[in-house]
């Protein structure tokens, strides 16, 4: 790439040669320059190596050059032997510069690769360059535009042998500004290249980082979905559970698999029906039967500051390390626990330990067991109600029975009672009918007082001395014979018989026969002295006078014929038949 | 005029009706045949004497009638003052006045001169005084029977057998 210049000195075939063996070192001085630059990456050690063989080569100890980008703005300054104001000067005015020389690189859409100009040569810059503060002894400058984006200056000061530049020379110095550009191209490239791959790297690194966040991320959600899908099937096994000590069993044994533990327990205490109920798993747990309760209650409600605490949230589960137990010396087979609480009735302690991976307990997995506690007193809470429930129902039906017993028996009372109630109105009536049956006057009544008249009377008659007999006396002796009526008439008017009236006084006054003699049994023996004593025993008396009530007649005939009268007779008939005779009587 | 009138009526009547006064007419026919019997139980004779000279039973029931129905009127004397079946007693006592009635009834138009012998032997023989005198005490008979419902020994007994 190396132009080779065409013009020959044709003065001799010395400085011909002269000519080729420059043009040989400056090929060589190129090639090398092509060598050792493109070996560089740095900008800036490009331009101090270019800058230094291009001095060396040309035969000047003084100076520059310049790579700029950004309008100028940014600047790669390389010099030699130039004075160090000037220098500061030229590496502060890349704008100007730009303003000056490559403002067409605003107009221009495409930059043709690889300008180089020649701008002076063997002068100082002038004219459109006395804006540029060029260094006042630069005899040759060259302006390159690699790309928009890269490009800047090279300038040299007079030769050593302050000889002119020759075109040789310059054609060298635009070679190698060319190989400059080259480099420099390379360079940036190289750069650009490892710029990327760094960032290649950075980014493979993030995305490695990224990559590891990812597993992370997944193995945590997996965990969660783990421990979720354990809680919310502990949630379903647990909530068809109606009795507390399947509860515990059946919360253990998930509660186990969830924490991959070999063995585990679960100790409830009822405070109400005063008893503990124990749930465990696994071989160290064995012990667990022959275990201090009041022991361990004290440790569980050592966790409790009151009463009170036991139902609230912050209180209900408390994780339970070995460091809790070696106060209280109790030796129970855990390496992470809980305690918890439902209410100040019912608490309780669990543990676990020998995972089956041999590891400790994370505190994922605590955080997993408080999960789970909390489910579990849940399910608990779920159970005692349903206990509630249980026992309330029981006591509904075992009322209901005792009703429909008492409802029964209250029947049977009322079927008695009714029974009773007839019996009793059946009794009343018949005691009414009977009162008002007493009440009458009854036949019953006159018996009883007809029999006790009969009996007093005739035991009062026998038991009396002045006592009357039943019978009529007449009954007792033989009675005197009787003559007709019409006999005792012819006796009458013959006065051959003595009419002899029995009867008494008043009814003899009242009507008599005819020349009767009064004789009343009342007055007998008075009026016979009077009448009779001295009478002949054997004159007829003719003796009258009875009636349905009396026979005096008979009496005073059985009198008279005690005292001796031998001739005593009874009118047949009485006053009564007499007086059919139309016989006389008196008054 | 009429409405007192009309009370006058009715205090005649309640007084008519009283029971007291059934009280009073029930101690006393009671008294009265208690009295009476007295003496005939005690001479029986003569009271079968006074039975025979009404000439109206047979003779040979006599002396029987003279020995019992002293007692009979005793009893139902005793019955009627104390209140025990004084209904019945009422009504034997009653009986026996109507027979009396009828007796003195029956002796007064045969004009037998008699006593009544109600009493003792020596009564004053039998007028229509003592047929007046017999219908009032039968009178009285009716009234105790209808009114007189006070002061019976058997209505304590009655009494407890009701309240049962």
């Amino acid at each position: 790439m190396v132009k080779q210049n065409p013009t020959i000195d044709e003065s001799s075939s010395q400085s011909r040669l002269e000519q080729l063996e420059r043009q040989a070192y400056q090929l060589r001085i190129l090639n090398e320059a092509i060598r050792e630059l493109t070996l560089l990456e740095d900008q800036e050690e490009i331009l101090e190596k270019f800058l230094l063989i291009i001095l060396g080569t040309v035969g000047t100890s003084r100076g520059f050059a310049v790579s700029m980008q950004n309008y100028g703005r940014t600047s790669i300054f390389e010099s030699r032997g130039i004075a160090a104001s000037e220098a500061q000067i030229l590496r502060e005015c890349g704008p100007q510069i730009y303003g000056v020389y490559f403002n067409h690189l605003d107009v221009l859409e495409e930059v043709l690769p690889k300008q180089v100009r020649l701008v002076t040569v063997n002068e100082p810059p002038q004219g459109q360059d006395k804006e540029v503060a060029w260094p006042a002894d630069t005899r040759v400058l060259v302006q390159w535009t690699l790309s928009s984006d890269c490009y800047g200056f090279v300038g040299i000061g007079p030769k050593i042998t302050s000889n002119d530049y020759d075109t040789h020379e310059t054609d060298f110095l635009l070679s190698m500004t060319e190989v400059l550009m080259d480099c420099l191209k390379m360079a940036g490239s190289s750069r650009e290249v490892r710029q990327l791959n760094e960032d290649l790297l950075q980014k493979n690194m993030q995305l490695n980082n990224a990559l590891s966040h990812a597993q992370k991320a997944q193995s945590d959600l997996d965990r969660q979905v783990f421990h979720f899908k354990a809680l919310s099937e502990m949630a379903r096994e647990l909530s068809g559970v109606f009795d507390k000590k399947k509860l515990l069993d059946g919360f253990l044994l998930m509660a186990q698999g969830a924490m991959s533990a070999r063995c585990g327990f679960i100790l409830l205490f009822d405070v109400q029906e005063n008893r503990l109920i124990i749930s465990r798993r696994g071989d160290k747990a064995k012990a667990l039967d022959q275990l201090d309760q009041t022991r361990v209650k004290q440790l569980v409600l050592s966790f409790y500051p009151s009463p009170a605490c036991f139902s609230l949230p912050d209180f209900k589960v408390q994780p339970l390390q070995t460091s809790h137990l070696a106060g209280q010396a109790l030796d129970l087979p855990l390496d992470m626990g809980a305690v918890f609480s439902l209410d100040e009735n019912y608490f309780g302690l669990m543990g676990f330990c020998s995972k089956i991976t041999d590891e400790e307990f994370s505190t994922d997995e605590e955080e997993l067991l408080t999960s789970l506690t909390r489910n579990f007193l849940l399910s608990l809470e779920n159970v005692l109600s349903f206990e509630i429930i249980q026992k309330l129902n029981l006591d509904l039906g075992r009322r209901n029975y005792e009703l429909s017993k008492t409802i029964e028996e209250l029947r049977e009372t009322r079927d008695r009672v009714n029974v009773l109630q007839k019996a009793g109105n059946r009794i009343s009536s018949l005691i009414k009918n009977e009162l008002t049956r007493l009440e009458r006057v009854n036949a019953v009544d006159f018996i009883l007082i007809f029999s006790l008249t009969l009996v007093l009377s005739l035991t009062y008659n026998l038991s009396s001395p002045g006592g009357t007999s039943p019978i009529p006396k007449t009954w007792t002796f033989t009675s005197a014979p009787e003559i007709e009526a019409d006999w005792a008439a012819l006796k009458h008017q013959n006065n051959a018989a003595v009419f002899v009236d029995a009867r008494p006084n008043e009814f003899y006054s009242q009507e008599r026969i005819a020349d009767a003699v009064s004789l009343p049994l009342n007055l007998f023996d008075f009026v016979y002295l009077m009448r009779f004593a001295n009478m002949d025993p054997e004159k007829e008396l003719i003796v009258y006078g009875r009636n349905i009530s009396r026979r005096y007649d008979e009496k005073v005939a059985h009198e008279l014929s005690l005292r001796g009268h031998k001739n005593v007779r009874i009118l047949a008939g009485g006053l009564n038949e007499w007086k059919k005779l139309n016989m006389p009587v008196e008054p | 005029m009429n409405k007192k009138k009309k009370q006058d009526k009715g205090i005649v009547l309640k007084v008519l009706t009283s029971p007291y006064l059934a009280l009073i007419l029930r101690l006393y026919i009671g008294g009265l045949f208690i009295f009476a019997s007295m003496y005939k139980i005690n001479y029986g004779a003569e009271f079968a004497e006074t039975i025979a000279s009404y000439q109206l039973v047979p003779y040979w029931s006599v002396n029987f009638l003279a020995i019992t129905m002293p007692w009979l009127e005793l009893i139902c004397g005793i019955m009627l003052v104390v209140g025990f079946r004084a209904r019945s007693a009422t009504v034997l006592i009653a009986f026996m006045l109507v027979l009396f009635t009828i007796a003195v009834l029956i002796n007064l138009l045969r004009d037998s001169p008699i006593s009544c012998g109600c009493f003792s032997s020596s009564d004053e023989p039998i007028s229509w005084m003592t047929v007046i005198r017999d219908i009032t005490w039968l009178l009285m008979c009716v009234h105790i029977y209808y009114f007189d419902r006070m002061l019976h020994l058997e209505n304590r007994f009655m009494a407890m057998l009701k309240r049962l």
